[in-house]
């Protein structure tokens, strides 16, 4: 954090320099106007009840007191166009902070520098089972009935960036950049990989009687994540051509830690634990050069390479610790992996060309060109015991070709009065070459190969138009057909794995959108908008032999989406305005299923709502206020209910309903000063995990904003 | 009895103040509020206005994607159509001599501009699941670019590669692997629904439908099997008793969805 603040310090003060230097030296020329300055300190306080984390998750804001600065502005023009400019804010028990400034003279230059920093928080839930409700959690955290299991304390992470950048824009001279860039992540999430429960459920309880495993326990990943970035670009016009160049490199490195549960016995608390560590570093160089010229009014061009070279190594180490009490060591899923030795190893050359002409006034057409050749190899070495103290060493080589070229070509057409037209086509095709080789050197049955061709070609379509016959109305619409086509051709395979089989994959995808937007009058205005989006994806698998399944057709899944969404805008008075947008989505993914009762149809329909509205009470008074609502209702209970004694599986889907209501006052109680009100409600049921998501929360704030 | 009276009476006084309060601002209040993103006493002047300082971004947006629903309108007949359908009316940022940022709506500082076409988007970002737009903590302009070209024009890292924009800030999940998912291949939004959704980690579909919407295969094989669920060709493939207890990714199985520099299975 130190080190943070003196580099920020450094910045504000080069900068300060160069401003005052600059600025003494206009001065002589003209007399410059005072800075505008702001500054809003404020105060918060939240109160939650029900489930805190789940409340700071959904609206990135913590419970109990906050301070600080909500905004800090200062602006100083200096000479003909010169301005310094700083931005802040800063909320210091939520640990939030976003400090930017600059320094630009367009003719001359611009240094920029910032530092942000926010939280992100996570709930501390895991599935949900119903039949395993207790009265407290793991570590003895005390829950109500019905619950979930929970972690102890709930996951959060700051995530942020520390930049500085400057150029010279001097004119008729090429254009230099230089910047630097440190972004982290740090801090613990929450994770969606869940371990298992097993508890034993009586008779009567509609549920499957016995013993059942449900893997419903929350698991989470501790991250330390860096990457300093340093960039160099030129850029400079030669007539009408414009050539630029950025080097840019990246060191990545990212030290993970993850604790998982492997099984926790609710009869008697016995659980083995999961610990994963995984560290990956890379670094990487790309340099893009791209020219383009607008050869006239009515032909340009553009063409562009990039190159990137990246070379990466990690480190994995997993171990299973058994439960002290029960379980043992040498259990058909126990792991000891460790693995030192992982490197990786990518190189990629992109290549473009693109043309747009414009034959005829109301007429432009484009086509363009890409190519693409990207090669990744991967190696490891290290042991894959699982029991006793048998070693399983193994190497693993692997490597993936790609190549890629991508055709486009567009038209648009305004000649028609007041209308739009427009069309654009894509054409990929890429084929993928895949090859696998584990050699196991102690357990040579665990040895495996494989190589899998893959010929990919996507077509896209893309039609529609935009008018305004009348100069209240604004009408658009569009149609887009995408269709991927995957062939796969196994070479060699020496394993019976998965996906030797498949033959061929299609997604074919029909998109539909129109938009109305009706201006009644300047004080009314209303938008409608549909969009259709329907995708098939067909699967094709061949025969292997020694078991199923055999040549076939399938239809893997089926995708549709209808959303339905206005909007009006509504001024009825000078001081009054209404804002209002209601959107209904209604998505079913049907996925192939074979009969497998514990899969259900996805659906996920969603309504929302939000609504704002301001309004001047008077000369030195305003009130706004926000409404938002959400809900989706699609819960089913699978493991009970209609089919009750039958272990289908986990209660799937969600229903939430989700409010927020906040309302503002504001008062200028002098030319330069003014104070604020603001009140907040938040209010979240969730059936799909049993209540224990649920809160209401209160929130109060007062703010006061003061101009120098 | 007695509550559903004072409730009335408490109505009815709260009903009276603001009646009060609206007859008492009509009568004295001078001022005009606007909702955003318009910009109070400003009027439309049309992009040609704009082409003498904005000559660049006047020129290039005849590629940009915004254009095809850009109504064409030299006589500036129409309002808000142009850059002034995102930026708000021109006419005070012209007076005040085209002063960076003075009078004249960001994008890139607040969304707003955006949601006026893009309702659902609006939508989505209201939901549990969401990048943090709604918080001003990102904006439209960090994974879109509002003048994008559509021609490719060839510059920097976002050459036009697929899930560039997202690797920008999510490196561990954008990353080679030894191991890789083809799905990768795809983009993330073949799984995450980008903007927002009701399901955690951003997923287009929370169960085992993500997954078995590419991974399917028939099974009629011999008695024993019906309504049995392979993934792979052994009876040792059997799924069905595996997702009754989770969902393939979150149950402690595939975990290493993204890629896995160990695993083929993508476990770990």
């Amino acid at each position: 954090m130190k080190t943070v603040t003196s580099v920020i310090l450094s910045v504000a003060v080069a900068c300060g320099a160069w401003t005052g230097r600059a600025m003494a030296a206009e001065a002589e020329v003209k007399k410059e106007p005072g800075p505008e300055v702001s500054i809003t300190p404020v105060t918060t306080f939240v109160n939650v009840e029900g489930n805190t984390s789940k409340f700071r998750e959904d609206q990135w804001m913590k419970q109990g007191w906050t301070g600080g600065i909500e905004s800090f502005k200062l602006n100083q023009q200096f000479g003909k166009d010169g301005q310094f400019n700083v931005e802040g804010r800063g909320i210091y028990n939520q640990r939030e902070y976003d400090i930017r400034m600059e320094v630009v003279k367009p003719d001359f230059g611009f240094v920029r520098a910032g530092f942000s920093q926010y939280p992100k928080y996570f709930d501390n839930i895991g599935g949900y089972y119903a039949p395993f409700s207790r009265a407290t959690g793991p570590g003895g955290v005390p829950s109500s009935a019905n619950t979930s299991f929970m972690l102890l304390d709930a996951p959060e992470m700051e995530i942020g960036k520390i930049f500085f950048e400057a150029g010279l824009t001097l004119p008729n001279l090429p254009k230099f950049t230089i910047g630097y860039e440190h972004q982290f992540k740090d801090g613990t999430k929450d994770l969606l990989e869940w371990g298992s429960v097993t508890g034993t459920i009586p008779a009567g309880s509609g549920f499957p009687t016995g013993d059942v495993t449900k893997k419903i326990f929350p698991a989470f990943k501790d991250i330390d994540e860096k990457v300093d970035i340093f960039k160099f670009a030129v850029e400079h016009d030669i007539g009408p051509i414009n050539l630029g160049d950025e080097f840019y490199y990246e060191r990545y490195s990212n030290r993970a830690f993850r604790t998982d549960d492997s099984g926790y016995f609710i009869a008697d608390g016995t659980q083995k634990i999961v610990n994963v560590k995984e560290e990956f570093s890379h670094d990487l160089f790309s340099n893009a050069f791209h020219m383009d010229h607008h050869v006239t009014d009515k032909v340009y061009w553009s063409a562009g390479h990039l190159f990137t070279e990246m070379n990466g190594d990690s480190d994995f180490n997993i171990v299973t610790i058994p439960s002290p009490v029960g379980l043992g060591a040498g259990a058909v899923d126990d792991r000891f992996w460790t693995i030192p030795n992982i490197n990786l190893k990518q190189d990629s050359q992109v290549g473009n060309f693109n043309v747009m002409v414009g034959p005829f006034a109301d007429l432009t057409a484009y086509i363009g060109f890409q190519g693409e050749g990207t090669t990744t190899d991967g190696a490891s070495f290290g042991n894959y015991r699982t029991t006793g103290t048998a070693l399983d060493n193994r190497k693993t080589i692997s490597s993936l070709t790609r190549k890629s070229t991508e055709e486009t070509a567009g038209l648009r057409y305004v000649k028609i009065p007041y209308t739009t037209l427009f069309a654009e086509g894509k054409w990929i095709q890429q084929t993928y070459g895949q090859d696998v080789n584990q050699l196991a050197f102690d357990i040579p049955a665990n040895s495996q190969a494989w190589g899998i061709d893959t010929d990919v070609t996507k077509h896209d379509y893309t039609a529609g138009f935009a008018t305004s016959p009348w100069s209240r109305v604004n009408v658009t619409g569009q149609y887009r057909r995408y269709r991927t086509d995957n062939s796969f051709n196994t070479r060699f395979n020496t394993s019976t794995d998965y996906s030797s089989f498949i033959r061929n994959q299609e997604f074919d995808t029909d998109e539909i959108s129109a938009k109305l937007t009706y201006r009644f009058s300047s004080r009314l205005s209303a938008t409608l908008k549909y969009q259709l989006a329907s995708t098939e994806i067909n699967t094709t698998t061949g025969n292997v032999p020694g078991a199923p399944p055999p040549s076939s057709f399938v239809r893997s899944a089926d995708y549709y989406a209808n959303i339905y969404s206005a909007s009006t805008t509504w001024a009825p008075l000078d001081r009054f305005y209404t804002t209002g947008m209601i959107c209904f989505q209604d998505t079913k993914t049907t996925a192939f299923d074979n009969g497998v009762n514990s899969i259900i149809e996805y659906q996920g329909n969603v309504y929302s709502v939000i609504g704002t509205a301001g309004y001047a009470i008077d000369n030195k008074t305003d009130l706004a206020a926000d409404y938002t609502f959400s809900q989706t209702d699609n819960f089913i209970d699978n493991g009970s209910g209609a089919r009750p004694g039958t272990d289908y599986g986990l209660p799937l889907l969600v229903s939430n309903e989700l409010h927020g209501l906040t309302a503002r006052l504001t008062r200028r109680i002098t030319e330069n000063v003014a104070v604020a009100l603001r009140y907040g409600f938040y209010k979240y049921n969730e059936a799909n995990t049993g209540g224990v998501n649920n809160y209401t929360a209160h929130l109060a704030s007062v703010s006061c904003t003061i101009r120098f | 009895m007695k509550k559903t009276n004072l409730k009335m009476t408490i109505a009815a006084l709260g009903g009276m103040a603001a009646l009060s309060v609206f007859v008492f601002s009509c009568a004295t209040v001078e001022r005009t509020v606007v909702s955003p993103p318009m910009i109070p006493g400003a009027k439309y002047v049309g992009t040609e206005t704009c082409a003498p300082c904005h000559e660049k971004e006047v020129r290039d947006f005849k590629l940009a994607a915004h254009a095809r629903v850009t109504i064409p309108d030299p006589k500036n007949k129409r309002e808000g159509q142009g850059c002034e359908s995102c930026h708000g009316p021109g006419s005070l940022h012209v007076e005040a001599g085209g002063e960076r940022g003075k009078f004249i709506i960001n994008p890139n500082k607040n969304p707003e501009a955006c949601y006026q076409c893009h309702l659902d988007k609006q939508a989505e970002f209201n939901l549990q699941y969401h990048h943090p737009v709604r918080e001003g903590k990102m904006s439209c302009v960090n994974c879109h670019n509002p003048h994008g070209s559509d021609l490719k024009l060839a510059k920097g890292k976002h050459i036009g590669r697929l899930n560039e924009n997202c690797s920008q800030c999510h490196r561990e999940q954008a990353r080679p692997h030894v191991f890789e998912h083809p799905a990768m291949r795809e983009g993330c939004t073949a799984c995450h629904n980008v903007h927002g959704s009701i399901n955690r980690k951003m997923l287009a579909q929370r169960d085992n439908n993500l997954c078995l919407k590419c991974h399917a295969q028939a099974s009629t094989a011999p008695t024993g099997f019906g309504g049995a669920l392979h993934i792979g060709n052994t009876a040792s493939f059997a799924h069905a008793t595996r997702v009754r207890q989770g969902t393939c990714f979150s149950a402690g199985c595939h975990t290493a969805i993204h890629g896995s520099n160990v695993n083929p299975h993508l476990r770990y």
